[in-house]
């Protein structure tokens, strides 16, 4: 039983012979680079029921794939009894009425959970008090089921679309009482996503395929090297090309938003704007980053990870000075790449600026960062801003950031009309913001019993914080050592200490970001360890795993680590992976377990290496992000998770040759494909009773160091540099 | 130039310029944006249709090639009153998608893969589907949406 | 792209007779490399002549010969009843060549043509070949994809056809018409011998590939195809190797073998073959063979890994 709280915050009104319901809350301003905070956050929700049963919720989250529109709308038809068949979306536009509308850190469910279904319990007591109204009858004696309200005494039924329009003359409820689990008739069953009716007859509408009237579509051309700036522009014969109408110089602008230097080629169609775009005879400065490579990156990491770092985070019991006595000290290294989001829709937006009226269509994860930003670049009002959100293909958090957004918006203000801005893939691969390379080093010491003693993580990467704003504080730190400082493992004495990175090269949020390169360190070095003391890697993972070893920042106080569900998690995975039974010869099993973004996940890989080539026989994955919502929409994140860490740890690598990216399309930047997925993923879900959370990342970290301990017990080698694949030679 | 392409069905006149590819022509020209364009090299498959009843990725043929010829795209596909295609179908019973970027060019070159009898065995559609990426990674579920529009059939 | 008139015609003669009037035409049939080449500004002709409507798509057995018309889609030729049991290894080098939409687009002659695919070849940076005298940027690049053998010290590009490859062992003939008529040619002179950036293949000015005729027989029932690469799908061969041996009395009384991956052209490895011939077939001698190929080769020091996937190349494919 829940008491209803919010129920000041809280309007219901009468709308063309319908009912609206809102709770709309003061909105919280997202601070602009933000990673996506973890915590309750409140949002806002709407929602419509009509005369003819339909009934419209607002969801103010962008979908981008992970199901967001399917799992919140079910919230709120749960708690009101709703007909799904009946239901429908609507996507918000940016207001700040919705509260945070930023995307990510598998944060929706996580901030919606009470409030959609509040708002649903509330919206079922108005239509029962109107319908028992009506009936001059009990509202006690009342039920609802399937957007119905009955009463069983007297047989009587009406529709909710019936009594709409009466319920929202009724004061509303002071508490409501919500579902238990057990009463469940929506949530924790399996459901299609919401979009799909749309998309499979090619009706759904991405940023791509917005048109507004009088509109024009550009190409950019971004400055190669990031940095670099422009020193002069021949577009005579860009201006040639029929179609063409315009072309104008976008100046880089940082500010958090970095947009980079450019030339826009304005034409009546894309393919006029990409051909004047080809065109072009820019003559570029290069800019301070241009002697940047992988080689010079990877040069200062090794350097870094050898000496003691900048910055020390969670630093418990001695670890220096056990490591400097003991008698065998175990020490590896391990590097990963970039990254690129490489979302299958390039990134695009439109915009119309008209004076101080800022317009823009964008499928973008963070519509109220980029509507500040918008306010800022352009210099207007926030009030005066409007950003229509659309489906996107993909996110992965490329869509946090809003350069694409504004750069957009400078060009129509620029032009003085609506613009479409295309990114060709080429674009979207070499101006990405993208997910940090890193070298990681870490050193053990066991003790006599085997267990591990002292254990000092060191870590070098470019930071994601540091581009966005200035270094912070000393001692700072827990964005990028997100997966090691954090390590689970009951060490007594350990250390996690960091060094930037200096690069040029923009970073971002990709899924589940830091924690997969430094979960892949850690998961790859506790295996390593294992066998070193002679120990089962799974068994001793589990004796290793039974309170908070780290100090927790402040912002996951609300729900702490809880050992319990990593072990519940680790022994689920095993179990259902036959752990310890036997294999065929040539095959290995291996074993990750992690916590990401409130998320708990094991996972088991059996591969064998024949040849040189590597098979993935089977996973095994258990996740516990609490109760499941849609248990379909959860499994597709969890395998969707899986193989986009496999496709990582396999293939992907981003590299710089002089200041810019050499990887242009994706023959270069290759990615798993369907005929080199595994076959069979089996996922089983352990549903802790406790505040659902989100299942798009937990499930990313695991894979790469899984991945690399099957390999071990397959091949007896061991895979410390990622991507793995472009290790055959 | 001109040029005479039955699209889904329906006889189109087309005034475009030679460079034009199929792809442009459909999205920009006959707003047809259900086929997708995600790399415009022939590398992802977003932007596949049938192309007299073989699969083609739109954005390596050019408009003017198509002449006289029949395109089914993914606007096509669905029956009579909106009757689905058994794979549209398959693809929702399934929840085959997720961000359904990808999924207009997945579908079409699924219905060629049970044309051709290749969605026989698990591995027959893997190597059939392998041209069409999908970063989301719902390959488990296409190719049970795939195996299971091939039974029906 | 610049612009271009488009044509099309719907005879092989008709084809020839508008090439020859007009220097900057070129042939369209599938597309899947001339449109990217368009679009990339590899090439840059002002008229395109769609020879896609031509009958020159047939598929028969002729007799000891399987006749091929030039436009006939690579998915034709591997899904023709005939063609696996016959020529088993056509079948699988067009299968593992590119997805069923491209091999649906795609045309057996246009394959046969295509440009390869050093990653510096379709970037922005210099590169002999499509800018000559801009320099190679292979040197201090990106080498995986580098030749081995009979490169010129301009370009290190390698061939990606795997269809050649085969075609090369099979000792297949191309048929083509032109303005002076009908001549042949074998599929291995089809590329010119020695490396030249400059020169892509050896068809005269408007010459047309018709048809390809490969005979059937011993060697084209057991030449095996391969192509070892760092991934499963369908990305261009590192190294292709086709070929065959014929083995008497426990020793080789023939053998052919040809490698893709090595070379701006399929390498046929006469040198190698030589060596076969009357030894046993065992996996010393593939070794030894292979390395009597490599006798002159030059190896860019991120290719150092090619020598040894020609040598498990070969073993698969002869052994």
């Amino acid at each position: 039983m829940t008491a209803f709280t919010r129920r000041d915050f809280l309007k219901v009104a009468a709308v063309g012979g319908g009912l609206v319901l809102t709770i709309s809350l003061p909105g919280c301003k997202p601070k602009a680079g933000s990673a996506p905070a973890a915590g309750p956050i409140d949002p806002s929700v709407f929602v419509r029921i009509n005369p003819d049963n339909s009934i419209v919720i607002t969801v103010a989250k962008s979908e981008m794939g992970q199901g967001v529109r399917t799992s919140l709308a079910m919230l709120v038809a749960e708690e009101l009894d709703a007909d799904w068949n009946q239901v429908r979306v609507e996507q918000a536009s940016f207001d700040p009425k919705y509260g945070e509308m930023g995307t990510g850190g598998s944060s929706s469910v996580l901030s919606n959970w009470k409030p959609m279904r509040e708002a649903g319990a509330a919206l079922r007591s108005l239509l029962v008090a109107a319908a028992a109204k009506e009936w001059g009858v009990d509202p006690k004696d009342c039920q609802t089921e399937n957007s119905f309200v009955t009463h069983a005494v007297s047989g009587r039924r009406i529709h909710f679309g019936a009594v709409a329009e009466k319920a929202a003359a009724l004061p509303l409820p002071k508490t409501v009482v919500l579902k238990p689990k057990a009463d469940w008739k929506l949530l924790g069953k399996d459901r299609v996503s919401i979009i799909s009716a749309d998309v499979i007859h090619g009706k759904a509408v991405y940023g791509l395929d917005v048109k507004v009237p009088g509109m024009l579509y550009a190409a950019i051309e971004r400055t190669p090297t990031f940095g670099g700036r422009v020193k002069s522009v021949d577009s005579a014969k860009a201006l040639a090309v029929p179609g063409v109408k315009q072309v104008v110089e976008i100046p880089a602008l940082a500010d958090g938003i970095n947009i980079h230097a450019g030339v826009a080629v304005v034409a009546t169609n894309t393919w006029a704007a990409l051909q004047g775009r080809r065109l072009l005879v820019v003559d570029w400065d290069q800019g301070p980053r241009a002697a940047e490579s992988t080689e010079s990156y990877q040069e200062f990491m090794t350097a870094a990870v050898a000496r003691t770092g900048d910055e020390t985070v969670n630093k418990q019991g001695d670890p220096d000075g056990i490591l400097a006595k003991a008698t065998q000290v175990f020490s590896q290294t391990f590097e990963t790449p970039f990254l690129s989001h490489a979302t299958m829709e390039p990134m695009n937006c439109t915009a119309s600026v008209t004076g101080d009226q800022v317009e823009v269509w964008s499928p973008t994860q963070f519509p109220d960062w980029g509507a500040q930003a918008l306010a800022a670049a352009l210099k207007t009002d926030i009030k005066n801003v409007r950003v229509h959100v659309t489906l996107m293909g993909g996110g992965f958090g490329r869509r946090i950031n809003p350069d694409f957004t504004v750069e957009a918006a400078l060009l129509s203000q620029r032009i003085k009309q609506p613009v479409k801005v295309v990114w060709t893939r080429e674009d979207d691969l070499t101006h990405d913001f993208y997910r940090p390379c890193s070298t990681h080093r870490i050193e053990a010491s066991l003790g006599a019993d085997g267990l591990p003693e002292a254990w000092r993580h060191r870590i070098s990467t470019p930071s994601i914080d540091v581009f966005y704003g200035p270094k912070p504080a000393p001692g700072w730190g827990p964005n990028e050592s997100d997966g090691s400082a954090n390590m689970s493992y009951r060490i007594p004495n350990r250390s996690c200490e960091y060094t930037l990175l200096e690069s040029g090269v923009p970073r971002g949020w990709w899924r589940a970001v830091s924690t997969t390169h430094g979960m892949f360190a850690v998961e790859s070095m506790i295996d390593e360890i294992a066998e070193a003391a002679g120990k089962d890697p799974y068994e001793y993972r589990l004796g290793l795993i039974d309170k908070v070893w780290w100090q927790q920042p402040a912002d996951s106080k609300t729900f702490p680590f809880n050992p319990e569900r990593l072990k519940g998690v680790l022994q689920t995975a095993a179990a259902k992976a036959g752990w310890g039974r036997q294999l065929p010869p040539g095959h290995g099993r291996g074993i990750s377990c992690g916590f990401d973004h409130l998320g708990y996940a094991a996972e088991v890989f059996e591969v064998s290496v024949i040849a040189g080539r590597l098979r993935i026989h089977r996973v095994v994955v258990a996740a516990d992000s609490g109760p499941v919502l849609n248990p379909n929409g959860a499994r597709s994140q969890l395998e969707g998770g899986v193989i986009q860490g496999l496709s990582a740890a396999i293939k992907e690598r981003i590299t710089i040759t002089g200041g810019a990216v050499t990887q242009r399309n994706f023959d270069t930047y290759s990615m798993l494909r369907i005929n080199e997925a595994p076959a069979v993923i089996e996922v089983y879900f352990v549903e802790t009773d406790t505040h659902p959370t989100g299942f798009g990342e937990p499930a990313v970290p695991p894979v790469a160091a899984g991945l690399a301990n099957a390999i071990y017990r397959a091949t007896g080698t061991r895979v410390r540099t990622l991507p793995l694949g472009l290790r055959m030679a | 130039m001109v040029v005479r392409v039955t699209v889904n069905g329906r006889a189109e006149v087309l005034d475009l310029d030679a460079r034009t590819t199929l792809l442009a022509a459909l999205r920009d020209q006959l707003r047809l944006t259900g086929t997708k364009e995600g790399c415009d090299r022939g590398e992802c498959g977003a932007c596949t249709v049938l192309l007299d009843g073989r699969p083609a990725l739109a954005c390596l043929v050019l408009a003017a090639a198509t002449d006289g010829r029949a395109v089914t795209t993914i606007e096509g596909l669905a029956g009579a009153g909106g009757a689905l295609h058994p794979v549209q179908q398959a693809f929702v019973d399934h929840d085959a998608l997720q961000c359904g970027f990808c999924t207009p060019g997945q579908i079409m070159s699924a219905v060629a893969c049970i044309e051709a009898g290749k969605a026989s065995t698990d591995a027959s559609i893997r190597e059939w589907m392998s041209g069409n990426l999908c970063r989301c990674a719902a390959y488990p579920q296409i190719r049970a949406a795939i195996a299971a529009a091939a039974d029906r059939r | 792209m610049r612009p271009f008139e488009y044509r099309r015609v719907t005879t092989a003669a008709e084809a020839i007779g508008l090439a020859s009037e007009r220097r900057d035409a070129m042939y369209l049939a599938g597309g899947t490399e001339l449109v990217n080449w368009l679009k990339q500004g590899i090439v840059a002709p002002a008229l395109i002549i769609d020879v896609s409507p031509c009958a020159l798509g047939g598929i028969a057995m002729d007799g000891d010969t399987l006749s091929v018309g030039g436009l006939a889609s690579l998915a034709a030729v591997a899904e023709h009843p005939e063609v696996r049991p016959r020529v088993p290894a056509l079948a699988e080098a067009i299968e593992q060549a590119a997805s069923p939409a491209i091999r649906s687009m795609g045309t057996i002659a246009g394959n046969l043509l295509q440009r390869t695919r050093c990653p510096y070849f379709r970037s922005a940076g210099p590169c002999n070949r499509r800018d000559p005298g801009s320099g190679c940027s292979a040197g201090a690049g990106d080498q995986r994809a580098a030749a081995i053998l009979g490169a010129s010290p301009g370009c290190v590009a390698t061939h990606p056809s795997d269809l050649a490859v085969v075609l090369t062992v099979l000792e297949a003939e191309l048929v083509v018409h032109g303005e002076a008529g009908r001549r042949s040619l074998t599929v291995e002179s089809l590329y010119p011998a020695m490396a030249d950036p400059a020169v892509e293949h050896t068809l005269i000015r408007g010459e047309l590939i018709t048809g390809v005729r490969v005979p059937l027989g011993r060697a084209a029932s057991q030449t095996r195809f391969v192509k070892i690469r760092d991934r499963a799908s369908f990305d261009f061969a590192l190294v292709a190797a086709a070929g065959y041996l014929i083995v008497e009395d426990g020793v080789i009384a023939d053998a052919r073998l040809a490698f893709g991956g090595v070379a701006a052209r399929p390498w046929r490895a006469r040198t190698a073959e030589a060596q076969l011939i009357g030894r046993r077939p065992v996996p010393d001698t593939v070794a030894q063979a292979v390395a009597s190929e490599l006798a002159g080769a030059m190896i860019l020091p991120g290719a150092r890994f090619k020598p040894q996937l020609m040598v498990r190349a070969a073993t698969k494919v002869l052994l």
